[in-house]
């Protein structure tokens, strides 16, 4: 806050006339306008009014309630002594004179106090110091209220009545000399200290403001009055107020006691959301809002007179020079280190000649946090986005479910495979996506074949052509393909769904059926060789040729046998690749299962008394009639039946029983032969797989019987599997549907 | 006995199969013309008159079925009997050969020449009577 012209003004006239009348007396000696009342009359008016300057230009700081104070006791002393030296009678006179004490003894107090503030003593200190002055003081005006012991009597001169000093006077001088050195050593003390020279210009005032007046004073009111008894000169009380003169002409000259940078801070900084340091001299830190201790995690007492660049060591120069603005960082009093946004901004005020910068810091942490926030969630997003693009994008079908089997996820390549539009499909159950056909022609339930399974086996689960598996496509056409279904996991382990890639494996079944083509034409191509070899080979056998020597005899029957196996396996070979391209026909009729089975069994008596085993059969009750391909059925049974006679050694038994469930007929072939190796069990139908212990038991045998019985297990609409343990037999069993099979055309059937 | 004019007229592509057949079928004890092509039976069948046709369907030239085809077509032959003994086990060559009225179909690689053979004799003494 400025000072007012007006006071500034008042101030200029004061200091003015204070100098006038100095010159006066220095001049012409005691003048009698200097010795007339009025001159403490203007001391009076003049004190009171700077008293109101100093203190409605900062009333908070203590500085300037101080000054005002001491500014308020000289004008009370100056009116008092103007009551007093303008008395009628001689007791009025010293009421007055007593009145004034308050005034003449507080002041110099008073302007001790503003020395212990403006110094910046410990408080201790300084309420020691203040508290003993301050009790010798109030001692001092009981002794001038209620004795003659420091103010004898006031006696009247041709300028009115002046005071004569008692006994105890020259104690009160001490008092006042006391005071005053205190003062000067307070202020010297603190000149030689204070590197900020303008506290320097400033403490260097005030020990002036001190000195002189109590060097001149002592003499003119002490010393004088003493050696000169009733010669009185009013230097003293002129050169009292030179200390606050002085005071006001810093405040006008420099700011001092005014709204200097350092005070007027407090009122616009310190509920600053901002962190606000304030630098004067050198960087030091003068000033520091509430906002900066906290983000400092500071004290203002130990921030106070810190170097800015404690805080903000990445400052350049130039930050303290111009305006400035720039991300930087904050290090706090524990170490942290925070991001924060720094604006420097010099001041330099030429009118109150104050310099200095005014930081303002930002601390930026928040919003870092929300842009590393923002930024995850955008890669997020990103992420997400591409992995989404990804797999719109990718060739093979990819669709999810729910834990409810609904479809939340139908990429494109699952639109153009099955002709259904996501928007059509996402919501709906999983049934309604994809129409998938199994061996027997039949569309299987993906819900409970593929997707339940996955659910409640919690593993992934495949079906594809190579076991028959087909999607009809929107034009209802079969496509061969692959489906792999996975469950799907939130982090912490629970599942939530099941994802199904569906890949076109057209390329791979062609290729297999290019495969299974070569096959079948060589295996053509080498029945015409194998019927040569055969039939010569009976020829030689029959004796056709001449008659045979034992061994060539035996030797015949080898190679003949050779042949045989040949001519087995080219069969088969034939059989595989006619179901591998899918060539086989069905020709379902209607059959009686109990009739086949007994008839085969008719067949084989004599192969199987040959190796001396039991064959019974056993069919319960009279089984119905159903419309299945009997030449499958008969494969089946036979192969069955020829590997239980084949790995079961003498004296074993085959147990070959059919009964009726709901749907199906079942048939089992029991033997009490050399079992199944439980580690081989599950490539038991696999193309060519013999297991080891029938490979080195039995040389003979294809591997394909069960590979080509499954598919006409499953063609016909029914399934196959088996029990065994090793070393105590096996027992095979199959379905035949109850309802029949579908009709397939074929070019070929099963030889 | 045997019809001695009268051969078994036996067509099959592989030279050494035929042999085999005609061998076996001489000792026997029965007449045996032979040929590889259903051309070559076509002039044979102009000159002679067999008692029985040993047909494998895989010809070079006319194949089998179309030759059976032609075969039928003709009065004098409508009543010959036919065997097929081929390698194919095609259900519409079985098929088609049932149609054109032949006694048996075999397939070479499950039967033994002995067992064809026995059949022939049961159908040429049967047709005797």
């Amino acid at each position: 806050m400025p000072i007012p012209s007006i006071s500034r003004g008042i101030i200029y006239v004061s200091m003015f006339l204070h100098f006038y009348a100095v010159a006066e007396v220095a001049v012409a000696g005691v003048g009698a306008f200097l010795q007339s009342p009025f001159v403490s009359l203007i001391v009076a008016v003049l004190n009171g009014f700077l008293a109101f300057a100093v203190l409605t230009r900062n009333p908070r700081a203590i500085l300037n309630r101080v000054y005002a104070f001491a500014a308020l006791s000289i004008f009370w002393w100056a009116a008092c002594e103007y009551m007093s030296r303008s008395s009628f009678a001689p007791q009025q006179a010293l009421v007055w004179e007593r009145m004034g004490s308050f005034g003449y003894i507080l002041a110099p107090l008073i302007q001790l106090w503003f020395a212990l503030y403006f110094v910046g003593i410990k408080r201790v200190l300084r309420i020691a110091l203040g508290s003993f002055f301050t009790i010798m003081s109030v001692g001092a005006i009981a002794f001038v209220w209620f004795s003659d012991l420091v103010v004898a009597q006031m006696t009247k001169f041709p300028w009115g009545y002046l005071s004569v000093p008692g006994p105890l006077f020259p104690y009160l001088l001490s008092l006042f000399a006391l005071q005053a050195g205190v003062a000067i050593l307070l202020y010297l003390q603190f000149m030689t200290v204070t590197k900020e020279r303008s506290k320097r210009a400033q403490a260097l005032l005030l020990f002036l403001g001190v000195v002189v007046p109590v060097t001149i004073g002592f003499y003119t009111d002490g010393i004088l009055p003493l050696i000169h008894q009733g010669a009185y000169f009013e230097l003293g009380s002129l050169t009292t107020t030179l200390n606050i003169l002085l005071i006001a002409w810093a405040m006008v000259r420099f700011g001092f006691l005014g709204v200097g940078i350092e005070i007027a801070a407090p009122f616009v900084l310190a509920t600053l959301a901002d962190a606000v340091f304030v630098l004067g001299d050198e960087r030091k830190i003068v000033y520091v809002n509430r906002a900066a201790q906290k983000l400092a995690s500071a004290e203002e007492s130990a921030l106070f007179n810190s170097n800015i660049k404690e805080f903000l060591p990445e400052l350049p120069d130039h930050a303290f020079t111009s305006f400035f603005k720039q991300e930087s960082y904050l290090m706090d009093a524990e170490g942290h280190r925070i991001p924060v946004m720094v604006l420097s901004q010099r001041i330099a005020d030429l009118a109150t000649g104050t310099r200095g910068n005014v930081i303002t810091v930002q601390d930026l942490s928040e919003i870092k946090e929300l842009q590393e926030r923002e930024f995850h969630a955008r890669s997020d997003a990103e992420a997400l986005h591409r992995g989404a693009a990804l797999i719109e994008a990718a060739a093979e079908g990819i669709f999810s479910v729910d834990m409810d089997f609904k479809i939340n996820l139908w990429n494109k390549a699952m639109e153009n495979l099955t002709g259904i539009p996501s928007d059509q499909i996402v919501g709906k159950d999983v049934s309604w996506g994809m129409d998938v056909t199994d061996r027997s022609q039949k569309t299987i339930f993906l819900k409970e074949q593929v997707f339940q399974k996955v659910m409640d086996t919690k593993k992934a689960v495949s079906i594809s052509f190579l076991d028959g598996y087909f999607l009809l496509n929107k034009e209802n056409k079969k496509v061969a393909v692959a489906v792999t279904a996975s469950p799907l996991y939130h982090d912490n382990g629970k599942m939530f769904g099941v994802v199904a890639v569906v890949s076109d494996e057209t390329k791979e079944f062609e290729a297999d059926r290019t495969k299974s083509e070569f096959v079948s034409i060589a295996s053509h191509q080498l029945r015409t060789p194998i019927s040569t070899m055969k039939w010569f080979s009976e020829l030689l056998m029959a004796g056709d040729a001449g008659p045979l020597a034992t061994q060539q005899q035996e030797f015949m029957k080898e190679i003949y046998a050779g042949i045989g196996r040949m001519a087995d396996l080219v069969t088969m070979l034939l059989n595989v690749s006619r179901i591998e391209q899918d060539k086989l026909a069905v020709a379902p009729e209607p059959t009686d299962i109990a009739q086949l089975i007994h008839k085969i069994g008719e067949e084989l008596r004599f192969d199987v008394s040959k190796r001396g085993l039991t064959l019974e059969v056993q069919v319960k009750e009279k089984l119905p009639i159903v419309n299945v391909d009997p030449r499958l059925m008969r494969f089946v049974i036979e192969n069955l039946m020829t590997n239980a006679m084949r790995y079961t050694p003498t004296r074993g038994t085959i147990t070959v029983s059919a009964a009726k469930s709901r749907e199906f007929i079942e048939v089992n072939v029991a033997d009490t032969g050399m079992g199944i190796p439980q580690q081989e069990q599950e490539k038991v139908f696999q193309k060519f797989f013999r297991a080891t212990n029938a490979k080195d038991s039995v040389p003979e045998g294809t591997g394909l019987g069960l590979f080509i019985a499954k598919y006409a297990v499953e063609v016909s609409g029914g399934k196959i599997w088996f029990l065994s343990r090793q070393g105590k037999g096996t027992v095979f069993s199959f379905t035949i549907p109850l309802a029949g099979s579908k009709a397939k055309e074929g070019l070929k059937q099963l030889s | 006995m045997n019809d001695i004019s009268k051969p078994i007229l036996i067509i099959e592509d592989e030279p050494g199969l035929l042999e085999a057949v005609r061998l076996k079928l001489t000792k026997e004890g029965f007449p045996v013309l032979g040929c590889t092509t259903a051309e070559e039976a076509e002039e044979l069948m102009a000159k002679t008159e067999p008692s029985l046709l040993w047909l494998d369907l895989f010809l070079p030239g006319i194949p089998g079925i179309e030759f059976l085809q032609k075969l039928r077509a003709d009065e004098k032959w409508k009543k010959l009997p036919v065997i097929v003994v081929s390698n194919s086990g095609s259900p519409e060559k079985i098929r088609q050969s049932r149609e054109l009225g032949v006694e048996t179909y075999f397939v070479k690689a499950d039967w033994k020449l002995e067992e064809i053979i026995d059949v022939v004799r049961t159908i040429l003494s049967s047709n005797k009577k």
